[in-house]
């Protein structure tokens, strides 16, 4: 691996156009458990204290970066918003209708933004969630197939 | 100290779903024109243009400040572009305000547009979310939104059937707008009973797609009183931005906005703006954002958004008329969108707003909002000079 891979390369296009995108370094560590652990993994700021899942480098409140040492998150949460989408794009994660719900996992500040695949039926605000991994994992956020009920 | 800077003129296309009769520069020109004949002017008298759109990826031309060169009134001047998502509207006056005030120019033309019939927004939209989080459930516009009236609604009660009675009050005032692309006499039976797009959003609680532009003439204090007979004095602006990622955020209390209109009333003097300012023009492109954004502004108690649309003190009847252009709901171009709200608050405080004037309307204050949600700008325009 170069040393300017060390944190990891996403490949990803746009319309036709193919995209190498290097992850940084908390997202490229957190991708990296997601394949090989099927662990949540966030990363403290050392100013406020946020622990921050999904994590970029910097804290923007605070201005400085984020710990190196990661910390476990999850892997169950709580959801904190839902919708129901009906209309899909050609870009969207599943076929119309899916639930996306926004999930604060255990010991994070922050929230992800998730498939909630049990359906529509019984999905509300507060209910609690445990993650989905896929069997086959390339350190891609996709890993994650989604959330279902705790 | 920033010098007095007042629009002496502004000009706006007519939006439609799609113009077939004009290229995006073409709109451009139009809006352009217009805003100098109103401001009684032509190009020679402008020293400087400001040019504004949204990403590239709507028309599908990079760097469209290039493209739009003539059309936007830029040669042999000093011509940038601005883009901050949908508040660009916003930011493009504002950074036409900054370009007079600073002392550096004299007249500007601030312009922006989309052209948004020509791609695929929704798709599009998905390109300005983090590659690595974040694009994999981008989701287009009304799913992001959908979050954000979840825990709205979630955490203070309001109703579906309250954040309708906006879908519809936008709409019905539209009617008085010859700009406005929706004119739609519709009932909160009528919301409730569209399709669903993505909960609780229905296909009447949202904007539609447009093709417009629109623009505004800037002038200094000297020049703008022997110009105009009623110029509309810029009194504050503000432009705060949050966190870049959506779901580190509440969206239900939008630390930016509050932000920035807590700036602009200080500086304007304003305590209690809900009797202070006139008319309201916000970028409610959902109808559960008028809500949260009234909240925001200061006009009702956080979390009395639903109260406070159902006694219609924001009808042309209320005491704080909003969006009596028709607002968001009604035409969304999303690169003029919230410049369309300053030049209409202008309009009201320069009494030319025709069917849609709201009596007296001395004080009005503009809302933007964009950026993948990180950005709101306020502008605070009156009647009466600093």
């Amino acid at each position: 691996m170069m040393a300017e891979e060390k944190y990891g390369v996403m490949k990803g296009h746009i319309g036709d156009a193919p995209y190498n995108w290097t992850t940084g370094k908390t997202a490229g560590r957190l991708l990296q458990e997601f394949r090989d652990n099927r662990k949540f993994v966030g990363f403290k700021c050392p100013g406020c204290g946020k622990v921050y899942f999904p994590a970029k480098d910097i804290c923007g409140e605070c201005y400085v970066p984020l710990e190196e040492e990661p910390v476990e998150v999850g892997p169950e949460g709580e959801v904190i918003s839902y919708t129901i989408v009906r209309e899909a794009n050609p870009e969207s994660p599943a076929e119309a209708p899916y639930v996306l719900g926004m999930v604060k996992l255990d010991g994070a500040d922050t929230a992800v933004i998730g498939l909630l695949l049990a359906g529509d039926k019984d999905v509300q605000v507060g209910m609690r969630v445990k993650p989905e991994w896929k069997e086959e994992r390339m350190g891609h956020f996709s890993d994650l197939e989604g959330f279902v009920s705790a | 100290m920033p010098r007095k800077v007042a629009v002496i003129g502004t000009g706006q296309t007519k939006t439609k779903m799609r113009r077939t009769d004009v290229d995006f520069p073409g709109l451009v020109h139009e809006a352009v024109s217009r805003a100098l004949e109103d401001a009684g002017i032509t190009i020679k008298d402008i020293d400087a243009v400001v040019f504004g759109s949204s990403p590239e990826y709507f028309e599908g031309v990079n760097n469209p400040e290039k493209w739009c060169l003539d059309a936007s009134g830029g040669f042999m001047k000093p011509q940038f572009r601005i883009h901050t998502g949908g508040t660009v509207g916003a930011s493009t006056g504002i950074g036409g305000f900054y370009h007079v005030a600073s002392g550096m120019y004299d007249i500007v033309l601030a312009v922006t547009g989309d052209k948004l019939s020509e791609g695929e927004v929704q798709y599009n939209l998905s390109t300005v979310y983090d590659p690595i989080f974040g694009r994999d459930m981008a989701c287009g516009a009304p799913s992001a939104v959908a979050h954000q009236a979840s825990r709205y609604m979630h955490k203070y009660g309001v109703t579906e059937e309250q954040t309708a009675v906006a879908a519809v009050q936008d709409r019905k005032h539209a009617q008085n707008n010859p700009y406005a692309q929706l004119q739609l006499d519709i009932t909160v039976e009528d919301v409730m009973k569209s399709p669903p797009i993505s909960s609780p959003i229905k296909l009447l609680d949202a904007c539609p797609a447009s093709d417009g532009a629109a623009a505004m003439v800037f002038a200094v204090e000297e020049k703008a009183e022997k110009m105009c007979r009623r110029p509309a004095w810029v009194r504050a602006v503000s432009a705060i931005a949050e966190t870049a990622n959506y779901a580190y955020r509440d969206w239900s209390e939008p630390i930016a906005l509050i932000k920035a209109a807590k700036k602009c009333y200080a500086a304007c003097g304003i305590d209690n703006p809900r009797k202070q300012l006139d008319v309201i023009e916000m970028y409610d492109a959902f109808s559960p954002q008028m809500l949260i954004w009234a909240e925001s502004l200061g006009l009702c108690e956080r979390g009395d958004g639903g109260k406070f649309i159902e006694s219609g003190a924001a009808s042309m009847e209320g005491d704080i008329p909003i969006n009596p252009s028709g607002g968001v709901l009604s035409a969304n171009t999303i690169g003029a969108t919230a410049m369309v709200r300053q030049v209409e608050v202008c309009l009201q405080v320069m009494s030319k707003a025709d069917k849609r004037q709201v009596d007296e309307a001395s004080w009005g204050l503009a809302h933007g909002w964009g950026g993948g949600i990180q950005f709101h700008t306020v502008m605070v325009v009156s009647s009466e000079k600093p």
